[in-house]
């Protein structure tokens, strides 16, 4: 029973901070080729993530279909840390039609990685990790939205987006072998839910004039919590002889953040600047401060008689606040008519973005790693009217790349105590996208 | 490339990625070399029946005390390791330094254990030990044990050919101390000690290396106020380092044996490892809580940290015969 309760102390852990992957890589070859300035500017399925009010434009069923990969090379004192890589099939849709003389269009959008689709990670307390991009790209992103057109060039829009928690128990009853583990005689019982976690987005989109879109949106935050729950119970002793303990009982749960995202408030607007140029910009805030410290609280209860004086529990020591602040989050991107045709439509694209980093150096005893970040990117893509023969409405096929530098950054400890010492962190995070999307 | 083909190529990979063909590996990562300074936890090396090595013991001895170790890297890769043995003729008690080497803690040292310090001066007085290693750019410095039980003293010698021979001091640098440990930091050399006379561990200081002050109190004693810690009764055998760290900024580094419960007459002391660090040499710190970095039994800790990862020697009893056993972080 006590390795028991070692093993289990020894689980208590920390999971990273986190969102999903759309959030750190985009949604679409063309909102990430724009670096995300999208909330006014998007013109697609992907309007089911920036502002489900852009749905409310289309004329026509869409689907698009594309592949998002993105590889972290992020290195501590230039040493790679081997962040995982994202990827996964992005897939979006718009069911435009009409409710009493009102334009609306129904949409959903999923990302669904091919690793695995979803991560429950826990890591010991204080180890280092990327905050922002340990165990935030691993996962199901799924949205479903419905958006209406208003008079006056006004569309609203909005949805909820799904994430899933993870609470389960594990159970043994029987005999806890003593002094040899090896011949225990339990039954064992596991009861795991993976949890509906439902967060809002809503969005707003005014065209202003033909050549100028304003638009808002507004996503829910949320925190994942991983929770586990041991229970063991049984007698101590072996199996065949009187028990050195009747009916001990062990009872451990474990509660974990397993993954935060922040409500964010984006504000952007999009201009046709010339025939061939548009310039989108977005504005978003990020509530990067709720963040709370993601290491596990651990309550044990233990009983096992007249042994209970043998061990000893120490409180779990109180877990340091990480000390996040929100961040604003300015996005640039343009959209280029390259070339016409009667029946093709070359597009180039482009984008910048900073991302002021929400986390304090890391000068105590956290170590959530993260830095300021500057993306670029860049993109194109092709529109085909009559593809083949079998299309009636054009097909485009877009792709991007984007490019994410996060500086060099020191944290240096104010104790001499402190097990992980001074660091250097920073490093590359390299995003693409090929998609096609359709129209019916 | 035409438009059909292009839709063809888009749709083939999008139909390839969705069912799994990725183009990066699977692993879980994230977690590759994070730094450390070594202030552990330490877990012992797992028993792994497939090595030639009995795990966690790197140095054994059915009829030998096998103790105090120390490490220092080994150019070329691995490790060298001194230790205190004694040998099996008589008398008893006369133990020497011995060094060896290995390569990887899953294989036999394949430079085994041969004694290179032998007591040979007069204050010595037949026993020398308990070795602790100071490198630098041109030569070791040893700072050992030597002198009869109730009198110890530290000793000091140098060797230019990577510990295999040493020319030593006529005269010890420290009297009246024991279980050295040692670091410079390029202006100032520290040296670790307990007494015979006083509990706790003492610092020296030198800025020649030769020529040490004794601090006049200790810089880490018991902790009986903390009643269940693992150093409440007392402790012992200190292991320090001048570590640097990859913002330039260094610190010394102290690992050390600490005992919870006086050991029953007539039996050995269990202790277990923890860690102390200082700044300046002058302000100590230990983690809270009265953790130990290695649980018993686990005493006369040697630390090599090399950035991302801390290797621990240690003494203990394998069966009935102190020996040398090998802990690692992380």
């Amino acid at each position: 029973m006590r390795s028991v309760v070692v093993a289990a102390l020894l689980a208590a852990a920390a999971a990273p901070a986190a969102a999903n992957p759309i959030d750190l890589f985009g949604f679409g070859a063309r909102g990430q080729a724009m670096a995300g300035a999208q909330v006014a500017a998007v013109d697609d399925t992907s309007a089911n993530y920036y502002n489900p009010a852009r749905l409310a434009g289309q004329n026509a069923i869409r689907i698009d279909v594309g592949y998002q990969l993105a590889q972290p090379y992020l290195a501590i004192d230039d040493r790679g840390t081997g962040v995982d890589s994202a990827r996964g099939l992005a897939i979006g849709l718009a069911v435009p039609g009409q409710l009493r003389g009102v334009r609306l269009a129904l949409g959903a959008g999923v990302f669904l990685p091919d690793q695995q689709l979803t991560r429950t990670r826990t890591l010991p307390s204080g180890q280092p990790r990327w905050s922002l991009y340990d165990n935030r790209p691993q996962r199901l992103f799924l949205a479903a939205n419905l958006a209406f057109e208003l008079p006056y060039g006004i569309a609203i829009g909005g949805g909820l987006a799904y994430m899933s928690s993870t609470a389960g128990t594990v159970a043994l009853d029987g005999v806890v072998g003593f002094p040899d583990p090896a011949v225990s005689q339990l039954d064992l019982a596991i009861d795991v839910d993976l949890r509906t976690v439902r967060y809002p987005q809503v969005g707003a989109a005014w065209r202003a004039n033909p050549w100028l879109t304003v638009a808002a949106s507004y996503r829910g935050g949320f925190a994942l919590v991983l929770d586990q729950t041991f229970d063991i119970t049984g007698d101590i002793g072996s199996p065949g002889s009187p028990p050195l303990v009747d009916d001990g009982y062990l009872h451990l749960r474990s509660r974990a953040q397993d993954l935060f995202q922040p409500a964010q408030v984006t504000a952007g607007l999009a201009a046709t600047v010339t025939p061939r140029l548009a310039v989108a910009f977005d504005l978003a805030w990020h509530r990067w401060s709720a963040f709370e410290n993601p290491a596990a609280k651990i309550d044990i209860e233990l009983d096992i008689g007249d042994f209970n004086d043998l061990v000893d529990l120490p409180p779990q020591e109180r877990l340091p606040a990480p000390h996040f602040h929100d961040i604003v989050v300015p996005r640039l991107g343009v959209e280029y008519l390259a070339a016409r045709s009667a029946r093709q439509a070359w597009r180039v694209r482009g984008g910048y973005v900073y991302e002021p980093t929400p986390a304090p150096a890391q000068v105590g005893a956290t170590n959530f790693i993260d830095g300021d970040k500057h993306t670029v990117s860049v993109g194109g893509g092709v529109e085909i009217a009559d593809l083949a023969r079998v299309f009636l409405r054009p097909v485009s096929f877009d792709a991007s790349l984007a490019t994410t530098w996060l500086p060099e950054r020191s944290h240096t400890k104010l104790l001499a105590v402190d097990p992980v010492g001074d660091y250097r962190a920073g490093g590359w995070v390299l995003a693409a996208t090929l998609q096609s999307r359709w129209r019916f | 490339m035409r438009p059909a083909g292009l839709a063809l190529v888009s749709i083939a990979v999008a139909t390839a990625a969705g069912c799994g063909f990725g183009v990066a590996d699977d692993d879980s990562g994230g977690h590759r070399d994070l730094p450390t300074t070594g202030a552990g936890p330490f877990r012992r090396l797992p028993t792994d029946l497939d090595t030639p090595v009995d795990e966690p013991w790197l140095v054994t001895d059915l009829g030998l005390d096998v103790t105090e170790p120390e490490l220092l890297p080994r150019p070329g890769g691995g490790i060298r390791f001194f230790i205190t043995r004694e040998p099996a003729d008589v008398p008893i008690g006369d133990t020497q330094i011995w060094l060896g080497a290995v390569a990887d803690f899953a294989a036999l040292p394949d430079e085994p254990p041969a004694p290179v310090l032998v007591a040979d001066q007069p204050w010595e007085e037949g026993r020398v030990g308990a070795p602790a290693v100071v490198t630098l750019a041109d030569r070791l410095v040893l700072f050992y044990e030597g002198g009869a039980a109730a009198a110890p003293a530290i000793g000091r010698a140098e060797s230019t050919d990577g510990g295999r021979t040493w020319h030593k001091r006529a005269e010890p640098v420290l009297a009246g101390a024991r279980a050295p440990g040692a670091a410079f930091d390029g202006s100032t050399w520290l040296l670790a000690a307990t007494r015979p006379d006083a509990p706790g561990i003492w610092l020296a200081r030198s800025t020649d290396g030769e020529t040490f002050a004794l601090d006049p109190a200790p810089i880490l004693v018991a902790r009986p106020e903390l009643g269940d810690a693992f150093d409440s009764t007392a402790v012992a055998s200190p292991c320090l380092r001048w570590l640097v760290e990859s913002s330039g900024r260094g610190h010394w580094a102290l690992w050390y044996g600490g005992l919870e419960e006086a050991p029953d007459p007539g039996d050995a002391p269990r202790y277990a490892v923890g860690y102390a660090a200082s700044f300046d040499g002058a302000d100590w710190q230990r983690p809270a809580g009265g953790r130990p970095v290695l649980s018993q039994p686990a005493g006369a800790p040697a630390v090599l940290v090399d950035g991302t990862r801390a290797t621990l020697l240690y003494d203990a009893y394998n069966s009935r015969r102190p020996s040398v056993g090998v802990a690692t972080h992380p």
